[in-house]
């Protein structure tokens, strides 16, 4: 649809028109702006905790953990230096052998979302699958942030 | 990783067996989804309304 929709807008005297090829869910999920609606309240993105802590892949745990817990924290994601998102370690992780190095101890490739999800659904889902934290990324896997589960029913009881 | 252990769980969105749970990759979710339905429950993708295109 969108070739020809940009076709249509040059034919109707439009002179700056671009095919956005990668869609609208590539345009939010670089946490670009929208307009309608729905842009009015918060998503995924807006929310997530962009001061998460991050470690490297060659890190030993032991390390990491003090980090992390240093800055109050109970989770930390595992990134390249693109900030990649390589793996996760919450609490249950961090609790395995300080030896090992972060790429031996973590979750490889967590499940990341998008910005642009409604916070009302990542609700529902966290509560149904009892996750506190879930890992916000763009969609070429870069990470955004880290949203938590209580950050979400925050906002939107302010929402409200 | 064998067939004995690969496809336990049943995504509760199509009841296709997944190996495990696309939203909390914990084992034995009881609300195990797999990626696809997940993606289109929070919209994370579109279905496309046309196969060929626009």
């Amino acid at each position: 649809m969108s070739p020809r929709a940009a076709w249509r807008l040059e034919s109707l005297g439009f002179s700056e028109v671009y095919d956005y090829v990668d869609g609208k869910n590539d345009w939010m999920s670089a946490g670009l702006p929208t307009e309608g609606t729905n842009a009015q309240h918060p998503r995924a993105g807006d929310v997530a905790r962009k001061d998460v802590p991050t470690c490297a892949l060659t890190e030993k745990l032991g390390d990491v953990k003090a980090r992390v817990r240093a800055q109050g924290w109970d989770a930390v994601v595992v990134v390249n230096t693109s900030r990649v998102v390589f793996g996760l370690l919450r609490a249950k992780e961090l609790e395995k052998d300080p030896e090992l190095l972060i790429e031996q101890a973590m979750r490889p490739g967590p499940s990341t979302f998008r910005t642009f999800v409604a916070l009302h659904e990542m609700l529902h889902k966290m509560v149904d699958h009892k996750l506190e934290s879930s890992v916000i990324s763009t969609s070429d896997g870069r990470l955004v942030g880290l949203l938590l589960q209580k950050d979400v029913a925050a906002a939107l009881e302010k929402d409200k | 990783m064998t067939e004995a252990t690969a496809a336990k769980e049943k995504c509760k969105g199509c009841n296709r067996e997944i190996e495990v749970c696309a939203f909390c990759e914990e084992p034995g979710c009881p609300a195990a989804i797999c990626y696809s339905c997940q993606n289109i429950e929070l919209k994370q993708t579109l279905p496309h309304p046309h196969a060929h295109g626009g």
